[in-house]
Order: structure tokens, then sequence, then C-alpha cells
């Protein structure tokens, strides 16, 4: 029995990882870089995948030349929900964005992930919905 | 010597150092920002002189130093220096780190604070109401988690109602009265001194007039982007944002508001007000009128900068942009530009060619190819490297913002609110928060759009005679290398 119960939950893992795993990995490694004029300051938010299997957020503040890092590991399953906040919110009719001002194309967002490189509109996610996804990144690596 | 200046070697290091103890310990505490207010409260406070030279001892290990009288000598009166070089004057002591008599101080970096007292009570408070929080929400979270896994589920989940918790703990009623009270206090001289102004032209003073009258601050924050803490500490600083034509309160200049002298936040307002009519913000919101901002204000943008020619440009003090600065900054742009081709192709020559004809017209407005080195996170920190950029903005604003804070101090003084030592430490208080920025204590102008410290205390602010009276120089502007300036008022 002590052995079924074994087996059973170690397949379960193996079944349910991939699962995990694959709903995270499928936007990694992820950059976002973020530049706020108001407050001259350059965000880099990126996203990679260590060999515990475990995904290392790293956010960085550049000061004086020198990159100013905090960063922290977190398990797939975080990471999934972090990224639903990003993917929840596929709007239907892309074409309405170009007069949108929340949907903004210039150099203070710069976005790329997974094997390819485009910018936020194209890839029908909103100004908006990356500074809740940054906003909850923040709160997550602060001490 | 009656001035106890305690200078102390500043170790500045000490404050960058990684500092991860828990916001709720008195170790957390212990920090030369904290001990620096602390001993420096107590000095002020004694009325033994042995008491008060102990504290001094103490206060003089922080790196900080203070303006304090020991008991029973007389008070010493700075003013003259003030009046006659305020800049010179806080860089003499410890570069700026001084601390007035009644040991107020703003001018901190995200380091110092997230060290300060009232820092700390934030950062405890709210700690302890993300617990709560997250405690009564736990039952949302599936089961199999560790209790961390959850706890970050919920932050993710719940991230606005979290962060909302903070800016509460922060943006507290009294502060937040604080503010509205000075801000409004400013808008409506502001607005009072435009309707009255000989130097607004006639056909611009009504669009100047309306913009000023619509310009609020974002209280409690809704649209502030450094409400909250991120992982790299507290930003402390106020700005008006071009985008909602809005005043903005960083939560770390919220937790030191106590600290703040009330003619240093006075003018300061001032100032963020004035950006929104300055000459770069005014050729901005009418693009195919770039020059209404110099129009406007008759021949003050030539006065301010300092230079020979229309646009005062030539062999100017205050610098403007540069032909070279502005190809730079286009050709930057355009290497940003995904659907730009190679340097080389017809495109990118098309683009960075009417890039720099359009930006051309806005010689208001700092152009120039960003220094990537700048140290964006520290208010000492400033643009080094490139061509000259416009400073006409900043110092527009630190003009006219002395403009209105001259009236407002002189109804207090006339009002009996305002001594002469008041005065004093509004100038010391107003002095060490300027000299600590973009460039602290530097001898030369710089490549940043805020002109050196030097040149926005000395010529600009201290060039309003508006504001010297009130404050109450009576011997012109000061006579410092760049100052002297004698411009039209508001």
């Amino acid at each position: 029995m002590k052995n079924k119960l074994c087996i059973l939950i170690i397949t379960s893992i193996i079944i349910l990882l991939p699962v995990t795993s694959r709903a995270a990995s499928s936007l990694l490694p992820f950059r976002l870089e973020h530049y706020i004029p108001a407050m001259k300051k350059t965000i880099r938010i990126e996203l990679n995948k260590e060999d515990s299997g475990n995904i290392e957020i790293s956010y960085t503040a550049f000061q004086n030349g020198e990159s100013k890092v905090s960063k922290k590991e977190f398990s797939p399953v975080i990471i999934k929900e972090l990224f639903k906040k990003l993917q929840s919110n596929q709007d239907p009719n892309p074409e309405k964005w170009s007069s949108d001002p929340d949907c903004l194309i210039n150099e203070r967002w710069r976005l790329e992930f997974g094997s390819s490189k485009k910018e936020i509109c194209t890839n029908k996610i909103r100004t908006d919905k990356i500074e809740k996804f940054q906003a909850s990144i923040e709160l997550l690596l602060r001490q | 010597m009656n001035v106890f200046l305690i200078l102390i070697f500043a170790i500045h290091s000490l404050f960058a150092a990684e500092v991860s103890v828990d916001a709720c310990s008195n170790k957390a505490r212990e920090n030369p920002i904290t001990k620096a207010f602390e001993n420096c409260e107590k000095a002020r406070a004694v009325s033994s002189a042995d008491e008060f030279r102990e504290y001094i001892s103490k206060l003089d290990h922080t790196g900080y130093c203070a303006l304090l009288t020991e008991p029973g000598m007389k008070k010493p009166d700075a003013l003259e220096q003030l009046c006659a070089d305020p800049n010179g004057f806080v860089c003499a002591h410890k570069q700026g780190l001084l601390l007035n008599s009644q040991c107020q101080f703003v001018h901190l970096e995200p380091e110092e604070i997230n060290q300060t007292t009232e820092f700390l009570d934030i950062g405890c408070s709210f700690k302890k109401a993300t617990q709560d929080f997250i405690g009564s929400h736990q039952n949302e979270c599936e089961k199999g988690l560790t209790k961390e896994e959850c706890e970050s589920v919920l932050k993710i989940k719940y991230t606005q109602e979290i962060n909302e918790i903070e800016i509460k703990i922060a943006y507290t009623p009294e502060r937040i009265g604080r503010i509205k009270n000075a801000f409004n206090r400013v808008k409506q001289k502001y607005i009072q001194k435009i309707k009255a102004s000989q130097l607004i032209s006639k056909e611009q003073l009504p669009m100047i007039l309306s913009r000023i009258e619509n310009t609020q601050i974002d209280l409690p924050p809704k649209n502030t982007e450094c409400a909250n803490t991120p992982p790299t500490g507290p930003e402390s600083g106020l700005y008006y944002h071009t985008g909602d034509h809005n005043v903005h309160i960083c939560i770390g200049a919220m937790a030191t508001l106590d600290h703040q002298n009330e003619i240093d936040l006075i003018h300061s307002f001032g100032h963020e007000l004035s950006h929104a009519i300055d000459p770069c913000t005014l050729a901005q919101a009418f693009p195919s009128n770039p020059e209404i901002g110099t129009i406007a204000y008759g021949n003050l943008v030539q006065c301010l900068r300092g230079g020979k020619g229309d646009d005062g440009c030539t062999d100017s003090i205050i610098f403007c942009n540069t032909d070279k600065g502005v190809q730079e900054a286009c050709e930057e742009s355009a290497s940003y530009r995904d659907d730009l081709k190679k340097p080389d192709s017809l495109d990118y020559q098309n683009f960075v060619k009417n890039c720099v004809q359009s930006k051309k017209q806005l010689n208001a407005c700092p152009i120039a190819k960003s220094d990537l080195n700048l140290p964006t996170l520290n208010l000492a920190s400033y643009r080094k490297t490139g061509e000259k950029i416009s400073q006409l903005r900043e110092v527009f604003s630190d003009y006219l913002g002395s403009e209105v804070a001259g009236d407002l101090i002189s109804e207090d003084v006339k009002a009996g609110k305002l001594s002469r030592a008041d005065r004093v430490d509004g100038m010391t208080a107003l002095a060490t928060d300027y000299a600590g920025l973009h460039g602290r204590c530097v001898t030369e102008n710089t490549r940043d759009s805020h002109p050196a410290p030097f040149l926005r205390l000395n010529r600009i602010i201290m060039g309003s005679e508006n504001f010297r009276q009130s404050i109450g120089c009576e011997n012109g502007p000061p006579k410092t290398p760049g100052a002297n300036m004698k411009c039209q008022g508001l």
C-alpha cells in the first residue's frame, strides 16, 4: 500500500510538472524594459529558467553605470500565476489599439519573450496589463 | 565659534550597503540618518551645555552636521552669508549634508529614506498589514502549495489591494492635508500673479492662466508611478507629469515630509506648477507654434540664459541644445526603431532628417543623446557626457517658482508667522535641497538638463528680486560666477 502511494505520487509529479512548466516556459526567456520618463528611471525585468526547474526573476534598476539588482527564484506554479496577468487580456479587436493611447509603441517599452522579439501591441498585450504584471513582480521581490 | 557645524566624515558607502534588516526591528534604526535626526533633536532640546556637547559629539559620528547653537551662546545670524552665496554656504559644510536649526533636511537618496524612522515605521506597519491580509485569504490557495507559494500567489492576485494598503499607511490624512494646503496656496497665488502679470503677453495670458488653473495634485495618489516602494528602494521626489498635467508626490517624499521646511515645500510646488507653463511644455502642447513658449514671456528666456543673440544662446551661462546634439538624439531614436533598416538605408536617413527638422524647433526642450551611464536612482546624479543640452525649462521653473514663493513668504513675514531665524532655516533647507541635486556642489555647469546647483541657487532663485526681498536679502543678487542676474519679474 505504501509503495502504491509512492508510485501514485511520483506519477502525479511526472504528469503535472510538464503541464505547469509548459505554461510558464512558453514565454521564457522573458525580458521587459521600461523607461519611466517622469522618474528618469529604467527598469529591466528578466525571467530565466534555472537548472533546478525554478524560474529566477531579476529586477534591475540602473544606478551610476552599475546595475542594482534584486533577484529571487520562484517555482513554476508562481510564474504560471504571474503570466496569467499577461495572458488573460487577449483583446478580440486589436485593430482599435492603433488609436488607443494605452497602446504605446515607442522607446519606453521593450519586450522580448520566448523565441521571438516583438513589441507590446503586436503581441496583443496592452501597456496597462504590463504595468500590472510589473507591479506584481515588484511586490514579489520586496524584502 | 558660536555656530556648531557638526562636520562628520560622511561615509556614503554605509548608505549604499544592502539593507535587508527587518523594518520592525530596533537594529534597523541603528543607522546614520536616524541617529543624525535623533541627536540633532536632542541637542536642540537640552538646556545644559554639557548635554548639548554630548549629543553634538554623537551627531558628529553620523555623517551630517547641523546649524545649532550651544545653550547660553548668542545665536549667529547666517542670513547675510546665505544671501551672498547660498550654494557656497551649504557646500562649505560637509558638501551640503547640513541640517538647519530645526533639524530639517529632506535631501535623501533612496537608501537613506529606507533608513529613516518614518519610512521604517511605514515598512513595519505595511509588513504586518500584508501578513494579516494574506492570512485572511489563505483559504483561496489551491491545496498542495507551500506557505511561501500561497503567499506569492496571493500577492500576484491581490497586488493592487496590497499596494493600496502601503499607500494608505504612507499617505496619511495629516500629510495629505499639509501638502494640499501648501499646493493650493501656491496655486492661488500663481493665478493671482498671472492675472496681474506685466511679463506674460496679453495674447497668451488666458491660455497660460488656464493651464495653471487646471493643474491638480494627485493626492491620494491614483496615477503616481512612485507611490509604492519598488525592490530597489523608495523614490523621494515630486514631479509635474506632462502626460496628465498633474503634480505627483513619491512615497519617499511623503514619508519624510515631517523633516521638510515649509519655505522649501512652497518653493518646490512653485517650481512644479511652473512646469505646466514652461517654454518646453508649451512648445510640446502647441506643435504648430513651437516658439510660443519663448514669445509668451517677453525677453525672459534670453535673460535667464544669459547669452547673446535673439535666443540668448550665444556664449550662454545656461546651456542650449547644439546641432550635433540634436543629430545624435535623432540617430539614437532611429536605432531603437525595429521598423527602420540599416543606417545607410533611405528610410533610416529620412527618419533622422525629419526628426532633426522637427526637433530643432524645440530649442526650449532638452534634446541630446542620452547618457547610458546616468545614475537614475540618485538625486545627485547628472548627465556627464555628450553635447550640451537645453536647461531652459528647469531654470524657468526655478525662477517663476521663486517669484510666487516670494509673495507667500512676504505675506507670512508680514503676518508675523516667519521670523528672521525662520527665514535662515528656510533658506538653509532650500539651499541644501538644491545643492545636492544633479551634481552635488559641483563648481562648473554640467551636461545635465538641470543646471549645476550653484547656478540654480545663486543665479536663478536669488535672481528673483521678489524672492530675495521676502527672505530679507538687501544687497542685490549674489555676485558669484554666473550669478548677478537681473531679469523682469512675473
